[in-house]
């Protein structure tokens, strides 16, 4: 009996052992996939208000959608762009964001390049080399020194004037669905939303989420990889959207001072900072900089976010605050 | 005599222990297994690397989207929407899903090989 004991003892003592070395993530979690903003959206949440947590930001991502569609003749930013008007808090909110970051970014990053988007084609797929006077008419419609805000009120100080929130509209709403994780008691937690990555807190095991940035050259191997904690991941390029016509290329991302897509000698910039609609908006802004300008708007402003620059020739810089937190196969350089 | 017991119960216990192993090692899902989503709903499973002839699946929930699966690759061979993008996308690879935004229609890796992180930024938009 005492031999059988011992041996029953031994085979659960392996059985354990056995089962521990399987365990995966150490709390339960949950995931939604679906489509909102243009792209194809994932959540993924560990602990008690996982399931709530990602039900409602699901939610909440789909009414903001509703609201700043530029395709969707019933949304608030169609009505906007029609006339101006009331905005929602909503639509205030990021307004305010991205007035803030044009501010800052001396007009790099500006919401009311609608008019230009709008004609080159990149809403309807029906493209169009833009040039010579038509350009210069429509960069009369630019700039948001133009808007009025009084209250929540907006005005154009131009008639044919538009904004268009699609440069930080995910970046505020991976902000919300953090913040509705955290209200629901979520405290590990990864939002990609068409590549926007957000995460809350650690992994479940309590290591830091790590986040691959796309090489804009061969999306099967990255440029390198970014550990983070309580951060957003944001990265603009112009690899991904864009229109060829007679053996030219034209990316989405304009600068607004020329009104034709920006030419600045990078390929992707990646933004890493606690607050998604500011690496939204200034990934954009640093795009449109290139490299020596965005690494001065840096020095100025270090404790608001780091960065990963990669040039048009491959070549990858990465701000002081990523050093010892990104780890890379290519050669980079440390910027101080 | 105990001696040769407890060697005989140790190495019975060895064995259990490896077959065990053995047993979850091959139960895991494929690492080419791709999953072709429509509207949200997981629509099919295709493990690429059991793939010998090449086939398509045709999805017309929304517009018509046409996947070619081919032994260890799949793609988007054809669709309705204007931008073509999917078409362009070429087949899953990276890791980010190949997705038909106006056909609701995403392929995205079931379970990926360990690539050494959790998500990858991209410049979609």
């Amino acid at each position: 009996m005492k031999r059988f004991s011992a041996a029953l003892l031994l085979l659960c003592t392996a059985c354990a052992l056995l089962s521990s070395g399987c365990s995966g993530r150490d709390a339960a979690g949950h995931s939604t996939d679906f489509f909102a903003m243009n792209t194809a959206m994932t959540m993924e949440a560990y602990g008690d208000g996982a399931e709530a947590g990602l039900s409602v930001a699901e939610s909440e991502i789909n009414c903001l959608d509703a609201l700043w569609s530029v395709g969707n003749s019933g949304s608030e930013i169609v009505r906007i762009n029609a006339k101006g008007g009331e905005l929602c808090d909503d639509t205030l909110a990021i307004l305010k964001e991205a007035l803030e970051i044009y501010s800052i970014t001396d007009g790099a990053f500006d919401i009311t390049v609608y008019p230009l988007m709008k004609q080159w084609g990149f809403y309807s797929g029906e493209y169009k080399v833009m040039t010579g006077g038509e350009l210069s008419e429509l960069l009369r419609l630019v700039g948001s020194d133009k808007l009025t805000l009084n209250g929540n009120s907006l005005t154009f100080g131009e008639p044919g004037m538009g904004i268009d929130f699609g440069g930080i509209a995910k970046g505020y709403a991976s902000d919300r669905a953090i913040q509705i994780f955290a209200e629901n008691g979520v405290e590990s937690a990864i939002v990609s939303l068409g590549g926007n990555i957000q995460v809350l807190g650690t992994k479940p095991d309590g290591t830091p989420w790590r986040i691959a940035i796309r090489n804009p050259v061969d999306e099967n191997v990255p440029i390198g990889i970014v550990s983070v904690t309580d951060k957003a991941v944001i990265t603009s390029g112009g690899y991904e959207r864009y229109f060829e016509k007679d053996g030219k290329t034209y990316h989405h991302i304009l600068d607004p001072k020329t009104g034709t897509p920006a030419q600045s000698g990078l390929s992707s910039v990646t933004i890493v900072c606690g607050r998604g609609v500011l690496a939204d908006g200034l990934s954009t802004a640093l795009f449109v900089m290139g490299k020596e300008k965005a690494l001065e708007f840096w020095r100025g402003k270090a404790d608001l976010f780091d960065a990963v620059l990669v040039t048009d020739a491959g070549e990858i810089s990465i701000t002081a605050g990523l050093d010892g937190f990104f780890s890379s196969d290519f050669d980079f350089e440390v910027i101080r | 005599m105990k001696t040769r017991y407890w060697i005989l119960l140790f190495l019975a216990v060895l064995l259990l222990c490896a077959a065990a192993a053995w047993h979850i090692e091959n139960t895991k899902p494929s690492e080419a297994l791709a999953g072709v989503y429509q509207n949200g709903r997981l629509v099919r499973t295709v493990d690429l690397s059991a793939v010998t002839e090449p086939y398509d699946i045709v999805l017309t929930e929304a517009g018509s989207c046409d996947v070619r699966v081919e032994p260890g690759k799949i793609y988007i061979l054809s669709s309705t929407c204007p931008d073509q993008l999917c078409v362009k996308h070429g087949p899953l690879g990276g890791g980010l899903p190949v997705a038909c935004l106006p056909n609701k229609v995403v392929i995205r890796w079931l379970s990926e090989t360990d690539k050494g992180y959790d998500a990858m930024t991209d410049a979609v938009n």
